[in-house]
């Protein structure tokens, strides 16, 4: 993980790896970055479950995720959950 | 022998006396025993045969000697008689088109042997020509006017006057309206350096009436308003997970404009911020967002924090098609300021999940925190450190514009 920093005042520009200071702060709450992106999945899915009314069973935890929020190469998800009835 | 009719009356016509002059075959300059202006006022025998003047003989040494061509023989019989023509005396005569020897040497003259023109010859070489309506040169760019030490006064010309250069070492003085822009050239200048300020002039038309006025460009500034947009940096991203952009912000504005263009993660990703002091990155719980969006479907989308987090956030869920891209304009609120809150709103575009659609977002973000901060800079950065494709400032994708805000 790099960030690039660009100083306004002397023009100067810098690659730099995070330290494992800003690692740890960019998954603060969470016990990994991992862990954040989980609940960020289920962010995405909440918001697909209002925008198409659907209902996700309930034994679907975070192992589900990726299959739920997978796309096809035209974009459209492709679990049958989204599907129409 | 008495004159016949009337006399001369000035002037010398005399023989004169060369008595003292011995002719020995190799000496050629001899005295005149007085002084006279040009060779055609000598009448010269030698051995009873006339000399031509200028050809057979000449002055030296500033007409008080005659040098002969050829060295008269031992025993030559000379004699020479001055006519008329005294040195600086008058004359009085029509010269008829006859060249008018003015030097010692015979070598710089005046003539009108051409009808109506006046030929003035200095050192062997026609100089200046006087015709009617005209006073020449005889050689193109050869005859200087003056010198840098002995300069002519006032000059005057009714006509127009053409030259190659014009040095002016004084103030010009021109006729209001007299120089027309389209002369004014002003490729060759050189920059001013540096940002215009309210102090440096511009040249105006007062009421387009052709007087030209000085303004400031503060009240150019009056003029049209005051307020502006003042370019603070582009920065595009890299291909890593965050871009920092450290001292955008100061004391200098109260409120900056962000412009996002054409953002594409590697993968769907949102974009979230944290404000920094001097590269100190600020990852304190003050941050809260809402983003309230509409897909071209007409489905709602949304985005929000749910009370305060680490992170504010600028675009939700891009997606990672590379032909799609997230663009957004947002205005930044007061983050230099001695405020305890900082708020970032805007109105944002994107692409989420199929190319075919379409997503807006309004985007609202603050920060608030008990003790005021100055926020130098802001940090970019991905959720789930996302790496973005890498941008371009030159080609307007993935890049970060921020300008400053100027009231007035």
């Amino acid at each position: 993980m790099k960030k690039k920093v660009y100083d306004v005042a002397t023009g100067k520009t810098e690659i730099l790896d995070w330290t494992a200071e800003e690692i740890a702060s960019h998954h603060i709450g969470y016990a990994s970055i991992a862990e954040k992106n989980t609940a960020y999945k289920l962010e995405k899915i909440k918001n697909l479950r209002l925008q198409k009314l659907r209902d996700i069973p309930a034994d679907y935890d975070s192992s589900k995720y990726d299959e739920l929020l997978n796309r096809d190469t035209d974009g459209n998800l492709t679990h049958s959950v989204w599907s129409k009835p | 022998m008495a004159y016949i009719g009337k006399s001369i009356e000035s002037g010398t016509f005399a023989v004169l006396d060369t008595s003292g002059n011995t002719y020995n075959g190799s000496n050629t300059t001899f005295s005149l025993g007085t002084q006279v202006g040009s060779p055609a006022q000598l009448l010269v025998s030698h051995d009873g045969v006339i000399q031509k003047a200028g050809t057979d003989y000449s002055l030296a040494s500033g007409g008080t000697q005659i040098t002969f061509s050829t060295a008269p023989a031992s025993g030559a019989s000379i004699f020479i008689v001055e006519i008329s023509g005294a040195v600086g005396g008058p004359l009085d005569s029509d010269l008829n088109g006859s060249e008018l020897i003015l030097d010692a040497d015979g070598d710089t003259s005046i003539t009108a042997d051409t009808d109506d023109q006046i030929d003035i010859k200095v050192a062997g070489t026609d100089q200046i020509t006087i015709k009617d309506g005209a006073l020449s040169p005889v050689t193109d760019n050869d005859i200087d006017l003056g010198t840098s030490s002995l300069e002519f006064k006032d000059a005057f010309f009714d006509g127009t006057v053409t030259t190659d250069g014009l040095t002016v070492s004084g103030t010009p003085s021109f006729a209001d309206g007299s120089i027309a822009i389209a002369d004014l050239d002003i490729d060759g200048g050189t920059d001013i350096g540096a940002d215009i300020a309210d102090a440096d002039l511009f040249i105006i038309d007062d009421g387009a009436g052709g007087t030209n006025r000085k303004t400031t460009a503060s009240r150019i500034k009056s003029y049209v308003g005051g307020g502006g947009l003042v370019p603070i940096t582009t920065v595009a991203f890299s291909s890593g997970t965050e871009l920092v952009i450290n001292n955008c912000f100061s004391a200098t504005y109260l409120n900056y404009m962000m412009i996002i263009s054409l953002l594409v993660p590697s993968s769907d990703a949102s974009l979230n911020f944290r404000f920094n002091v001097g590269g100190t990155v600020d990852s304190g719980s003050n941050y809260r967002y809402t983003l309230a969006g509409t897909q071209n479907s007409s489905s709602g989308t949304t985005s929000q924090s749910n009370g305060t987090t680490d992170e504010g956030r600028l675009f939700y869920d891009i997606d990672a098609d590379s032909e799609a891209g997230a663009s957004g304009v947002f205005y930044i609120h007061n983050p230099y300021g001695a405020f305890q809150r900082k708020q970032i709103h805007g109105n944002t575009m994107l692409q989420k999940g199929t190319a075919s659609n379409t997503t807006q977002y309004q985007v609202a973000t603050d920060y608030h925190n008990s003790t005021t901060k100055n926020f130098t800079g802001i940090n970019l950065f991905s959720s789930g450190a996302t790496n973005w494709r890498a941008g371009s400032t030159s080609g307007g994708y993935g890049r970060v514009s921020i300008f400053g805000i100027v009231n007035s």
